[in-house]
């Protein structure tokens, strides 16, 4: 299933950002290419390795369903906020309650500026 | 995302009108997320009361709405986060300096490589992806947990979230590694993916 192909390490420095070789570092890039545009070598490293490695192509896949996800929902939830008079409304008893609840927190701590 | 100042109705700092006003939209919003109508009142009282103990800054506001909106969704994370299901390691924290080890092995490789999702549908709708995000959203250490959601419920840029948390580019980057690391590993523990 998953190809346990030796990995040539090409250096030692695998901790240098421009040449990671390992899952562990790809991993890390995969995410970064979410937050930032990489470099023309980051992307050749990366885009070589997925080539070859089936568990970071998935890891790939996935965070970006991840985030996809995330980007829908934020896209989907903001439209709610203009519709009105849509299913579902804030039941008239919890209306009352956090109406109350409201006036109790005025009383209490209430705004001195509001007018 | 900026909105002009209205001075109609919708936009009055008087508390009492908002539920009337603003009410509706803010429960709707506050369900699409958390799914039950008590987790959502509570999400939305709450932000009221947080609204009238921040009063002076109203004025700063160019929308009461969007302010609102605002303090919802940190609202709501509270909530998704006060999610107890699963138990976080107890030396998984923000600054573990061996998070990565949990994931692999000495030599960078996958200790579990990660399997193939079958069908992923990745939706609000779909209660059982839903409620293990919730879950594994809530094992997230506090500052991880922090970032993670600037970017992904805010949409902020690694810029906006460095400044709201006074963190460097390199520190934002890694916390939201980490954090797709652990979800994805933690849906796939609970059996998301798999036929």
């Amino acid at each position: 299933m998953f190809s346990r192909r030796k990995e040539k390490r090409m250096t030692d420095n695998r901790k240098e950002r421009t040449s990671p070789m390992s899952c562990r570092d790809i991993s890390a890039l995969v995410s970064e290419s979410l937050d930032r545009p990489l470099s023309l070598s980051e992307r050749l490293v990366l885009r070589t390795h997925l080539l070859f490695c089936r568990a970071c192509n998935e890891y790939s896949r996935q965070i970006r369903l991840i985030e996809d996800f995330f980007r829908r929902t934020r896209t989907e939830t903001d439209s709610l906020k203009e519709r009105d008079h849509e299913e579902p409304v804030l039941p008239e008893e919890s209306r009352r309650r956090i109406t109350r609840r409201i006036e109790d927190e005025i009383r209490d701590h209430g705004p001195e500026s509001h007018p | 995302m900026k909105e002009v100042v209205e001075s109609d109705s919708r936009n009055t700092t008087d508390p009492v009108k908002w539920v009337e006003e603003h009410g509706d939209a803010l429960y709707r919003f506050a369900y699409s997320f958390l799914k039950d109508k008590e987790r959502s009142e509570d999400a939305v009282q709450e932000t009221f009361l947080a609204a009238i103990r921040a009063n002076d800054r109203f004025s700063e506001r160019s929308s009461v709405k969007s302010w609102l909106f605002g303090i919802l969704k940190h609202k709501i994370v509270d909530i998704i986060r006060q999610d107890a299901r699963y138990v976080r390691p107890a030396d998984w924290a923000d600054d573990d300096p061996h998070f990565e080890d949990r994931f692999f092995n000495a030599n960078g490789r996958w200790q579990t490589p990660p399997r193939t999702w079958e069908h992923p549908e990745l939706t609000l709708e779909n209660r059982q992806f839903w409620r293990e995000m919730e879950g594994c959203l809530a094992l997230l250490p506090p500052k991880t947990a922090r970032i993670f959601f600037l970017k992904e419920m805010d949409g902020m840029s690694t810029e906006e979230i460095c400044q709201e948390t006074g963190s460097t580019t390199t520190t934002v980057w890694k916390a939201l590694s980490r954090a797709r690391m652990s979800l994805r590993a933690c849906l796939e523990r609970h059996g998301f993916g798999q036929e």
